[in-house]
């Protein structure tokens, strides 16, 4: 993280956030890993980063701050973002998954923040063929190994961190927007669902 | 409230883009055994992604590959990919 001193809320909000990430993505992977289940995800397939990803703002705020950190956040990756999250904003899941739109973060078939990625992608694993993740070739048959109840588990613990304020997850590029702000200190976690209504609104216009 | 196109959500009519057919796109449809509606009501969100041509172009390949998949029909997706070679010409025009 950035030497930016946060509000304590906010810091509070994100180390919280990020312990839990680290913690459960370790259960989850070390219970991956001593299964009879086979792995087939490789390094450069990107099946699944073109499939809808929608996180939170704390966590769209960790990426904000690891891509500032590293030198990653740029113009030109925030105008990405910009047009990404006007695109999708709103977007029924089903319809943006046919779309096939690839994560504004994917750069020559790698993400830009592998490092930081979310926890909804640090636990998408395949264990057959990889193929089937294509959003086109989406069905039950799809071999990703199920993680609802690791998903679930994670979400309760965000929204502990929300203040008060609805707790949603909306498309990556909007949360890392909006992550921005908070990073920045323009926005409070107790503002994060007006916020996330005005985003709403403003696809809807 | 309206079914939209494409996502099929009931939405209010201030959340959806009205397309209205034109007469050369009715003459069209009813030569092609259609029956065409005057409007179509579009979500906003979906109207605004698919103005894209590229994004409109993989969305319908897709849509055309499932269903092909769907139907048992043979090599879907060399199918559904010359298909989509010829929405990209279409886009060029």
């Amino acid at each position: 993280m950035t030497k930016r001193k946060l509000p304590l809320l906010t810091a509070q909000a994100l180390h919280g956030v990020k312990a839990h990430q680290t913690e459960l993505e370790h259960q989850f992977r070390t219970g991956v890993e001593t299964s009879d289940l086979d792995v087939t995800c490789r390094k450069k397939c990107v099946h699944c980063c073109h499939h809808p990803i929608s996180i939170s703002v704390l966590e769209g705020a960790l990426l904000f701050l690891w891509l500032e950190k590293n030198r990653k956040w740029t113009s030109t990756l925030k105008r990405q973002l910009e047009k990404h999250s006007t695109q999708v904003m709103g977007l029924p899941t089903e319809t943006w998954m046919l779309m096939s739109i690839p994560c504004p973060l994917l750069e020559d078939g790698l993400c830009r923040a592998y490092k930081a990625r979310p926890f909804t992608c640090r636990t998408i694993f395949s264990s057959g063929v990889p193929d089937l993740c294509k959003p086109e070739q989406f069905t039950t048959r799809t071999p990703i190994i199920p993680r609802l109840p690791e998903l679930a588990t994670f979400q309760e613990k965000e929204k502990s961190y929300h203040d008060g304020s609805a707790y949603y997850t909306i498309p990556i590029s909007s949360a890392i927007l909006l992550g921005e702000r908070l990073a920045r200190g323009t926005l409070e976690v107790s503002g994060i669902g007006p916020a996330i209504l005005a985003r709403y609104l403003e696809a809807y216009q | 409230m309206r079914v939209t196109c494409v996502c099929g959500y009931p939405k209010e009519d201030s959340e959806c883009e009205v397309v209205e057919v034109t007469a050369e796109e009715r003459r069209v449809l009813l030569e092609e055994g259609k029956k065409p509606e005057s409007k179509y009501y579009w979500c906003k969100p979906c109207h605004r992604a698919l103005a894209d041509p590229e994004t409109m172009a993989r969305f319908m390949r897709n849509s055309y590959e499932q269903q092909l998949r769907q139907l048992g029909v043979p090599q879907p997706r060399q199918k559904a990919d010359e298909y989509h070679q010829k929405l990209l010409e279409l886009c060029k025009k």
